[in-house]
């Protein structure tokens, strides 16, 4: 399948910049070197449940955002020490879905959902969508509001911030004129400034994904969806272009598309990956594989589906050299009468600048949250009797399964610089293991 | 020539336990071999090998919690205490009326209240008050008094039994959902935090209602505690229960986009169909599928009985007893279960239609196993089975010292319809095999319906097990004497 989108040219300049990037930052340890470490428990982090989300920066900075008695984070600093866990909400408040993401210089941004309601309490009313962050030298500002919602646990914030601090936030929003009750609105910040102001995408979505090149160029995602709800029909993109003002959405593939993931390579194309041909509702959805790159002109190489087994969902992410790598197992049983059951892991690579290779697979592992680290080396992360991970050296394939821990639920994974972050819940806690160069 | 009366041994205990396996071969056939190791009669024909039906090994604890709960039937005294009590019920249904809240939490249950109980049924004309959604102030204004009232009380609030029933719903599904959404923020308006909310509470497992109400929840803000359905087989298999179990932990309880509801268990609400109310075996097939199957809190379901009483309004434990308070076979089942759900060690069975359960300590001194026999409505089964029980990990049962040989009791359960049943002391089952830290026994026969109780203590005489296969092959063809295992089907 190929198309055109009329998507802004200036995507090229970003790609060479990136380029250029790429190679002053280098390598890295080698990816035999490094080992996990022992899992340890996230501090102050007792008592809490899903969800939660993770981080880890460029200089192995990382942050794990949860929610007790309103939104906290503990940041692991790049020699492997914790700081306690800071609340960075106010008051008490319900709060939902945090996301978080770091900087190049270790500035830790944090977004989530908040109601008025106190926790427990109905949600009533409209919520927020609240930012905090946390500067290079450790100190929390006040949060601040980045735009409402009529949404409480369907607004989830998605975030992304480049390695110089500009970022992105795009979440399902507030009710902007009668009968169209919710639109996809997003707000950006430049380097040390606040979201604002709140943009609508012009139109409804769910699985909505943010995404930023290390020029600030900025990327939405999402799936349109056709009322009755929950049955998406169209693949959309949006970019954020001059003046502050996003893109009219473009349509990347149309039928039955759902739970897209963006990455940016660098070589001025964006690359997504989704299910197509999606059945079921809501979060029991399958869909076949789906990729696609859209070049800076608007082009669509896509590969849809790519693979003929259903899964739940697709990983994707993009190293500095501009490969990028997606990745996905097939649904189990549970969603997918017809599957057989057994555990495969299943990637593509898109070369910075080329198309899609064929799909490798690896039997006995299965895709969870992705990360690529600095060098190229990629980590996912997925429970299944226990949490464990699997690592695929630069260019290489996924080697065996490595068992981090015999009982957890809901692993996460952040990756940066030379840093792997895994973090999962066990027993109302959060654990954490690192695996660095 | 020492050798000769092993081999002759040998040779007679293999006779029987062909004998004894062959319905067990008819039922194995379909069926994967599970966890089941072969086991041999030392010495005896190559081609007379046997695999054991269920395996237990006391060395792997399995955390379990009790599954015993019971639906209405209850008042100030009656059953008595003595007779609730052993099955140590962990879980009771009602709607406050039908069960005392505070007689149940005494005897050390949960509440899950009925909403919908107290409010009416269309089949019952409402009670006099109109559908829910044709008043949704009536409705909220309702559950608003009830949390209210119950202010303090540790309750499961289960909001609508049986949507999917029209004597319980004549509304769509959308107006279920919406009646769950207002009677969810009331009662966490009235109570916070505390308050556990259950639903959709179909009468069967059904994907569609327990997805629609958390994708509805995912939009409109509300939370489900316990996820709850009913299992009542209505002529369907019952060993559906695990495969229902396992696609809701797998797509449902592991699932990230529902766990932002802070769901926290499953619960179901009903169990035993009304043709298994009175087989103690399946009623152990449904316990051991739901234990394994991970759920939190199960209930006994009650029905109508033969002479046009209804277990759900006679104070009869739904149906475990007589109107005159007396135990039918189900009854001894359970207590059976229950004692030992405290210190469940892994079992598991080779054949869906044969249930097993294995308990460390059910009480000081012994380790038990039960297994029953029962109908899984989906095909045909022998009236009688024979049963191999591998027991692995016998050196973690602290009884047993120095690798001493367990003495093994047993007793049988015949359900007698609607009629009393006591347990009935049986011949113990044969050692077939022992080798150090493990011994199959052979169950000679087990009646479809029935439940077996096996029990290991210390020996009477101290002992050793031996691992050599002569030593072994005559332990296993004295003991399989003693149990006149040849006169076996």
């Amino acid at each position: 399948m190929t198309g055109r989108v009329a998507l802004p040219r200036r995507m090229a300049a970003a790609a060479a910049l990136a380029s250029a990037l790429a190679v002053v930052a280098g390598g890295a340890a080698p990816a035999g070197a490094a080992t996990w470490s022992r899992p340890a428990s996230v501090p102050g982090s007792d008592g809490v449940g899903f969800p939660y989300a993770v981080a880890v920066g460029p200089d192995g900075t990382a942050a794990v955002a949860f929610l007790r008695d309103g939104v906290r984070v503990a940041v692991r600093r790049p020699g492997g020490s914790w700081t306690t866990a800071r609340k960075v909400s106010r008051g008490h408040g319900a709060v939902t879905t945090p996301d978080v993401d770091v900087d190049g210089r270790g500035e830790v941004v944090v977004a989530w959902t908040e109601n008025p309601a106190r926790p427990g309490r109905p949600i009533r009313g409209s919520s927020f969508v609240r930012v905090a962050i946390r500067d290079a030298g450790g100190d929390w500002g006040e949060p601040h509001t980045a735009g409402a919602t009529p949404q409480f646990f369907a607004a989830a914030p998605s975030l992304a911030v480049n390695a110089r601090g500009d970022g992105v936030l795009v979440w399902r929003g507030r009710r902007l004129i009668p009968h169209a009750h919710h639109r996809i609105q997003a707000a950006y910040r430049l380097a040390g400034g606040r979201f604002a102001p709140e943009r609508t995408l012009g139109e409804d979505g769910i699985d909505h994904r943010a995404a930023i090149d290390g020029d600030g160029h900025a990327y939405a995602t999402w799936a349109w969806a056709r009322r009755p709800f929950n049955v998406p029909t169209r693949l959309r993109l949006a970019e954020l272009g001059a003046l502050g003002r996003w893109t009219n959405p473009a349509t990347i593939a149309q039928g039955h598309e759902g739970g897209p993931r963006i990455a940016l390579p660098g070589d001025g194309a964006v690359v997504l990956a989704w299910r197509t041909l999606e059945q079921g509702i809501g979060a029991t959805r399958t869909g076949l594989p789906a990729v696609a790159a859209v070049d800076p002109a608007g082009a669509i190489d896509a590969v849809a589906p790519i693979a003929l087994a259903r899964t739940t969902s697709m990983q994707l992410a993009a190293d500095r050299s501009g490969d990028v790598l997606a990745i996905w197992s097939p649904a189990g049983p549970a969603f997918d009468p017809a599957s057989t059951g057994v555990d495969v892991l299943s990637w593509t690579v898109r070369p910075r600048g080329g198309t899609f290779a064929p799909v490798r697979s690896a039997p006995g592992l299965r895709a969870g949250p992705l990360a690529i680290l600095a060098d190229g080396t990629a980590v996912t992360v997925w429970a299944h009797d226990g949490i464990h991970a699997a690592v695929r050296p630069p260019g290489g394939d996924f080697q065996a399964a490595e068992p981090l821990r015999a009982r957890g639920r809901f692993p996460a994974l952040g990756g940066g610089g030379d840093v792997a972050l895994a973090v999962w819940l066990r027993r109302g806690a959060l654990m954490a293991a690192a695996r660095a160069g | 020539m020492r050798a000769q009366p092993v081999v002759r041994w040998a040779r007679r205990l293999a006779a029987a336990a062909a004998g004894l396996l062959a319905p067990a071969a008819v039922l194995l056939a379909p069926a994967a071999v599970a966890a089941g190791a072969t086991g041999a009669v030392p010495g005896a024909d190559a081609a007379i090998r046997f695999r054991p039906f269920v395996s237990v090994d006391f060395a792997r604890p399995e955390p379990a919690r009790p599954l015993v709960g019971f639906l209405h039937g209850l008042d100030e005294r009656t059953p008595d205490d003595a007779l609730i009590v052993p099955l140590h019920p962990a879980d009771w249904r009602g709607s406050l009326y039908s069960a005392p809240y505070d007689r149940v939490r005494s005897l050390g249950a949960r509440y899950t209240l009925v909403v919908s109980d107290l409010w009416g049924y269309p089949g019952a004309g409402w009670y006099g008050r109109s559908a829910p959604w044709e008043d949704w102030g009536a409705w909220t204004d309702f559950v608003r008094r009830l949390a209210r009232e119950n202010r303090g009380r540790d309750l499961v609030w289960d909001v609508w039994n049986e949507p999917d029933v029209p004597y319980f719903w004549t509304g769509s599904q959308a107006q279920y959902l919406e009646a769950y959404r207002r009677a969810e923020a009331v009662i966490r308006d009235e109570l916070g935090t505390a308050a556990k909310i259950a639903g959709p509470s179909t009468a069967g497992f059904s994907w569609r209602w327990l997805v629609a109400l958390l994708e509805f929840c995912r939009q409109a803000d509300c939370r489900v505690d316990a996820l709850t359905w009913h299992e009542l087989p209505y002529g369907h298999a019952i060993t559906r229960i695990g495969a229902h179990l396992r696609r809701v932990r797998a797509g449902i309880l592991s699932n990230p986009g529902y766990a932002v509801l802070g769901l926290r268990e499953l619960d179901v609400g009903e169990i035993v169909g009304a043709g298994d109310t009175l087989h103690p075996g399946e009623l152990l097939g449904y316990l051991a599928q739901l234990e394994h199957g991970g759920v939190r809190s199960a209930m006994h379901a009650c029905w109508p009985e033969s002479r046009g009483f209804d277990t759900c309004n006679e104070h009869t434990l739904d149906g475990l007893l007589d109107r005159q308070q007396r135990r039918r076979a189900p009854w001894w089942a359970l207590a059976w279960y229950a004692r030992g759900a405290r210190s469940r060690a892994a079992a598991r069975s080779a054949d869906p239609a044969v249930a097993v359960l294995a308990s460390r300590a059910p009480s000081p001194g012994a380790a038990e196993v039960l297994v029953g026999y029962l109908d899984t409505h989906d095909r045909a089964l022998p009236r009688e089975t024979g049963v191999g029980i591998e027991l692995r990990g016998l050196r973690r049962l602290g009884f047993l010292r120095g690798g001493a040989v367990p003495r093994v009791r047993a007793w049988s359960l015949t359900g007698r319809g609607e009629e009393p049943a006591t347990p009935v002391r049986i011949p113990a089952p044969g050692v077939v095999e022992a080798a150090p830290n493990r011994i199959v026994l052979l169950v000679g026969r087990l009646a479809l319906h029935d439940a077996l109780l096996v029990r290991l203590s210390a020996p009477a005489r101290r002992g050793r097990l031996r691992a050599s296969p002569p030593t072994a092959a005559v332990t296993a063809g004295w003991t399989a004497r003693r149990a006149g295992l040849r006169s076996a089907p």
